[in-house]
């Protein structure tokens, strides 16, 4: 049994080596291969990757992240695209949100009023007058509810493509920044270059 | 415009569906038991001579049926359109409002208004008043 299992084993071991090729120093240390003219290129090559990696570094530090943007929104509508800096959408959003919501709950409210009334009427005209003054109200508090519902989903619908054109619009400027400015803000400190 | 025609019908379903619910007891469109009394009709009024005391009015009306009618409210105003009190409640379909027992009933110019109502558990259901029947005492 010992025996066979150590033929096995050798076996094995003389597959591995025929499949097995020669390190080839030349090819390794090719710095062509990849398309480089020769070892400068391929040092402006490291160089300029180091260099995005650090302006990646920057970005991520700087962008606004999506699923925060959007329960702030969620939250407070406006509240994301005040974060992507579009003030005067998110002024907008949540002031048509403030308004409808707070229109809803005054007609809510006055409806309420008469409807406590026609709980209480005991005349016929009474109960049928307090009636048609609730409902009223009742109905113009659902239709404002639902368009704050509509603005409400048009805010998270918004926050996301905000979110999204914000960050390209930061790797633009971080792109720009670090092209024209001597002096640098990298995640190890600030960098000038004279 | 695509997006007009969704917002449309979903606002007209929110609407539609959303309505207060009757829930007076005594409404007779929200509780099927609940039966509004007749209109009061048919009012005539007889008053007292310039010299004779007590002052009274007297008011007949014709008698609703006993299934949607427990009685009558008597109210009066000052004016065809002004506030009317409620003075009284008869069970038949006649009301002397005379000054012995109520003070106010002096000479001038008034205006009566009646109603039926009905009682229930929930309380007495009060149908429309009358019009206005206007009242001279000398």
């Amino acid at each position: 049994m010992r025996i066979r299992y150590f033929v096995l084993v050798l076996m094995l071991l003389f597959a591995a080596w025929l499949s097995a090729q020669n390190f080839d120093i030349q090819a390794f240390s090719d710095s062509t291969k990849y398309g480089w003219k020769d070892y400068r290129d391929r040092n402006s090559y490291l160089q300029d990757l180091e260099h995005r990696q650090s302006l990646l570094q920057i970005y991520e530090l700087e962008a606004q992240p999506l699923n925060a943007n959007i329960v702030k929104s969620s939250l407070i509508p406006g509240w994301g695209q005040f974060s992507t800096k579009a003030n005067t959408k998110g002024t907008v959003i949540l002031g048509t949100e403030l308004v409808l919501i707070g229109t809803s709950l005054y007609f809510m409210d006055r409806s309420m009023g008469y409807y406590r009334l026609y709980q209480k009427a005991t005349q016929v005209e009474d109960i049928e007058e307090y009636y048609r003054d609730a409902q009223v109200p009742y109905q113009y508090s659902f239709i404002l509810m639902g368009f704050a519902g509509i603005v409400w989903i048009y805010n998270v619908f918004d926050v996301i493509q905000s979110t999204q054109a914000y960050n390209a619009n930061l790797w633009q400027k971080i792109m720009q920044r670090s092209s024209n400015s001597p002096v640098q803000i990298t995640p190890n400190g600030v960098e000038v270059r004279f | 415009m695509k997006l007009f025609i969704p917002v449309v019908l979903m606002l007209s379903l929110l609407v539609s569906s959303c309505g207060l619910k009757r829930s007076n007891p005594l409404d007779p469109l929200g509780n099927s038991s609940v039966v509004a009394p007749d209109p009061v009709v048919g009012i005539t009024y007889s008053n007292s001579a310039a010299n004779q005391y007590p002052r009274s009015v007297t008011l007949c009306w014709t008698a609703n049926s006993p299934a949607n009618t427990s009685g009558y409210y008597i109210y009066r105003g000052l004016g065809y359109f002004s506030a009317f009190a409620l003075i009284d409640s008869v069970q038949v379909n006649e009301f002397i409002h005379s000054s012995a027992s109520d003070t106010s009933v002096q000479p001038g110019d008034y205006y009566y208004r009646i109603s039926a109502y009905k009682g229930y558990p929930g309380g007495n259901l009060e149908g429309r008043k009358s019009e206005p029947l206007f009242v001279r005492i000398p």
